[in-house]
């Protein structure tokens, strides 16, 4: 029986479909010939297999990937101990806010200087129309790209006790971030918190403690975000309004 | 991305780390290597099909990475897919930093074989990827990776006194 290198190959590495595999094993057995040009494949991988050696310790990239992970770092203790500070919100179940975000806790973008600041967003803060059709429809976790180029990420969608419907999303457009707390009322979206940063940091502002997305989310009462079958149940029902 | 994404991530530095040493051989390049491939991961992973395998996904972009960069470092504007002319790679000399890195006599005898050879043998048999995923990390077809991976491992079988 005629059996070429790469079919020996194959069958030393387990590709062969099972009857092939079957006839060319039967006719390994009756061939010294073929049992030594198998054994150069199998041997070959056996070797090679014995260099995937396990790490030694935590590699040192693990703590970045984990900080670019982390999307919601428990706030930080407040100096004034006067007002009780909001519950730390435990580990989101649907919360994909993306690693720029996350990693802006770590030092590694503040080497960037990147600047967080206020922007005066509270109630009837005009959204863009691109954006307000995002709202009602993407999904978190997924990122669409807008006409003008703009990147939008929608991160979460959160249900205030009163029943109404809250997401928070980001955007980038060249150096400009922006990420938005926008929620639902009876005139449709609404801005209730909005920061931006350009990555060059020129206009370097502290972000003021209490007044970030986490604290507006713990004030408005907001909760746990949405799974992905609640969230879709909210939109669907946005949709028959 | 997600935690779990993360944990997978952090999961497969150590493979990461091999396959960057392997296209690589050095040490230094290689840590470069792992950290461009790890953030282009992490600003990619909204696109990345959770149902598929992260591996074959990861070294994809490590290669495209090595690619990337050996392009650059060359001035001449050759065209030509440096993995299809291996001749056209210089071989690092320094023997000390290769002495030290190649352990064992396998790594060694790997080592001496074209970069296209190396890398598929890398994956089928260290990373342990099936055929169809390496031809899809490589963008070639199946029956190439097939006749280079055949060709490699009567190479090394040679090398290595096994008859």
């Amino acid at each position: 029986m005629q059996i070429d290198d790469e079919t020996l190959m194959a069958l030393a590495d387990g590709e062969l479909e099972p009857g092939r595999a079957e006839a060319v094993r039967r006719a390994v057995a009756a061939d010294p010939e073929l049992q030594r040009r198998l054994h150069r494949f199998a041997e070959t991988r056996r070797l090679l297999g014995t260099l995937r050696t396990g790490a030694a310790g935590e590699d040192p990239l693990a703590g970045m990937i984990r900080a670019a992970a982390s999307a919601a770092p428990e706030p930080a203790p407040q100096a004034a101990p006067c007002p009780p500070a909001p519950a730390p919100r435990a580990p989101a179940a649907n919360l994909n806010r993306s690693p720029w975000l996350a990693l802006a806790a770590s030092a590694a973008l503040a080497v960037l200087g990147l600047g967080w600041w206020e922007w005066s967003g509270r109630g009837g803060e005009g959204l863009p129309g691109a954006e307000l059709a995002a709202l009602d429809e993407l999904p978190s976790g997924e990122v669409r790209v807008l006409a003008d180029g703009t990147e939008i990420s929608m991160i979460a969608s959160f249900q205030l006790p009163e029943g109404q419907l809250c997401r928070e999303y980001e955007t980038a457009r060249e150096r400009m971030l922006r990420i938005v707390l926008a929620c639902r009322d009876a005139e449709g979206w609404q801005a209730r918190f909005a920061a931006r940063s350009e990555a060059d940091g020129a206009d370097y502002r502290p972000a003021s403690g209490p007044e970030s997305i986490e604290a507006t989310l713990a004030a408005l009462d907001a909760g746990e975000p949405l799974t992905p079958e609640d969230e879709a149940l909210a939109l669907r029902a946005l949709a028959g309004e | 991305m997600d935690a779990a994404f993360g944990e997978a991530l952090i999961a497969l530095l150590p493979n990461l780390r091999r396959f960057a040493l392997s296209l690589s051989r050095r040490a230094d390049l290689a840590d470069d290597l792992v950290q461009i491939t790890v953030e282009r991961a992490i600003t990619h992973a909204a696109g990345f099909d959770r149902s598929a395998r992260l591996e074959p996904w990861l070294f994809r972009i490590m290669r495209n990475a090595w690619i990337d960069q050996t392009r650059r470092q060359r001035t001449a504007g050759a065209q030509l897919d440096i993995f299809e002319m291996p001749e056209a790679l210089p071989v690092d000399p320094a023997p000390a930093l290769e002495a030290h890195l190649m352990l064992q006599s396998v790594e060694a005898a790997m080592a001496t074989l074209p970069p296209e050879q190396r890398e598929v043998l890398h994956l089928v048999c260290v990373e342990e990827m099936s055929y169809a995923e390496t031809a899809e990390v490589l963008s070639i077809p199946v029956g190439t990776v097939m006749s280079r991976l055949s060709r490699a491992r009567l190479a090394l079988a040679g090398k290595l006194g096994i008859e």
